[in-house]
């Protein structure tokens, strides 16, 4: 068993594992700081939790790991955050749309006929009014 | 919804010396700009994140809000002159959405730029004011810096979560008070109301700025 493992030993395995506990670290830091500002969350804590957003700390992927009670609070994080137009355009072309009206029709017709293609945008462009969501100041 | 790019990075222990070195890359855009655009003579006012830090650091250097962003007031009339000497410098203008900024060089990143606002203009059409006139401002630490009550008027229009933290601040080190409700458009006072009605001073802060408590 021993000869095996050593076998098996390669630095890049022990560095690999050094690195998952500092993200899985990383991702228990951020959660805990994320539920303490969703818990507060005066107008401090929503600029705090938008600036983890907008860095991507997290992302609307992580609502389920808070309790249910905040999904409202996430929800309304999730609608006022405003991206870079840079991040917005380089998404909206990568997604293959030539314009916001492209990007709205596609959200319709997602949204009205129940398809699921829209879960595939990056969430910043699958939120209704993401062509408005876009800072311009 | 796709979740892209949700890799946290691993905690480093450099953070300090990170932060401080983009403050540092942040003023020092601030001041070669702005020193670009006194030696011009064309007019402007710096805005935004930094006219609140030059602000706040009058009363109370430690309680200033980190900001990456760079913002000037010019008149829209101004632009191409001001391209010109900007470009002069190394900067490059761009236009993006709605926004014109000067890029910082071989930067591309919208967030790493000069960005501009036009003076008299609404940013967004359904804003409640124009932005001010350029005049309106006061020679600061090495550039021109917008007074304090347009800069008051201009984050009450734009009035993000940012804005309302940034009026908060100034409130707490007593920049501003209740006073100011007055003299301020009928279209902005009531918002201010309700920053005064949220108001909650920090521990250590035992005044009355607001007027809340009286009887």
């Amino acid at each position: 068993m021993t000869v095996a493992v050593l076998h098996d030993f390669s630095w890049q395995r022990m560095i690999n594992a050094v690195e998952a506990v500092d993200r899985r670290q990383a991702h228990c830091v951020a959660a805990f700081l994320i539920r303490m500002k969703l818990t507060a969350f005066r107008t401090v804590d929503r600029v705090h939790l938008d600036d983890l957003l907008s860095v991507q700390l997290f992302d609307p992927s992580w609502t389920d790991r808070f309790p249910p009670e905040f999904a409202s609070r996430l929800a309304a994080v999730f609608d006022v955050h405003e991206v870079w137009p840079d991040d917005y355009v380089e998404a909206l072309t990568a997604a293959g749309f030539q314009s916001d009206e492209e990007l709205v029709e596609f959200q319709t017709i997602c949204r009205e006929s129940g398809d699921q293609r829209l879960d595939t945008l990056p969430w910043f462009l699958a939120r209704e009014k993401a062509h408005e969501k876009v800072r311009i100041a | 919804m796709t979740n892209a790019y949700l890799t946290l990075p691993r905690l480093r222990e450099d953070t300090m010396e990170r932060i401080n070195e983009a403050f540092q890359r942040v003023q020092e855009r601030l001041r070669r700009a702005a020193a670009i655009l006194e030696q011009s003579g064309l007019p402007y006012a710096v805005i935004g994140g930094n006219a609140v830090i030059h602000w706040i650091s009058q009363v109370n250097p430690a309680a200033y809000r980190f900001t990456q962003d760079v913002d000037v007031l010019i008149r829209r009339e101004d632009l191409p002159s001001m391209t010109k000497v900007m470009e002069a410098a190394g900067f490059r203008y761009r236009h993006v959405r709605g926004i014109d900024m000067f890029l910082d060089g071989p930067i591309n990143k919208v967030q790493d730029a000069v960005h501009l606002l036009f003076a008299g203009e609404k940013v967004r059409p359904t804003d409640l004011v124009p932005t001010p006139a350029v005049e309106e401002s006061t020679p600061g630490d090495g550039y021109q810096v917008l007074s304090l009550e347009a800069l008051v008027r201009m984050k009450l229009t734009s009035f993000r979560l940012k804005d309302q933290t940034h009026l908060d601040d100034m409130l707490q080190v007593g920049l501003i008070d209740k006073s100011l409700k007055e003299r301020l458009p009928i279209e902005l006072a009531e918002r201010y109301q309700q920053i005064l009605d949220q108001f909650e001073p920090h521990l250590g802060n035992d005044f009355d700025f607001t007027g809340a408590n009286e009887s």
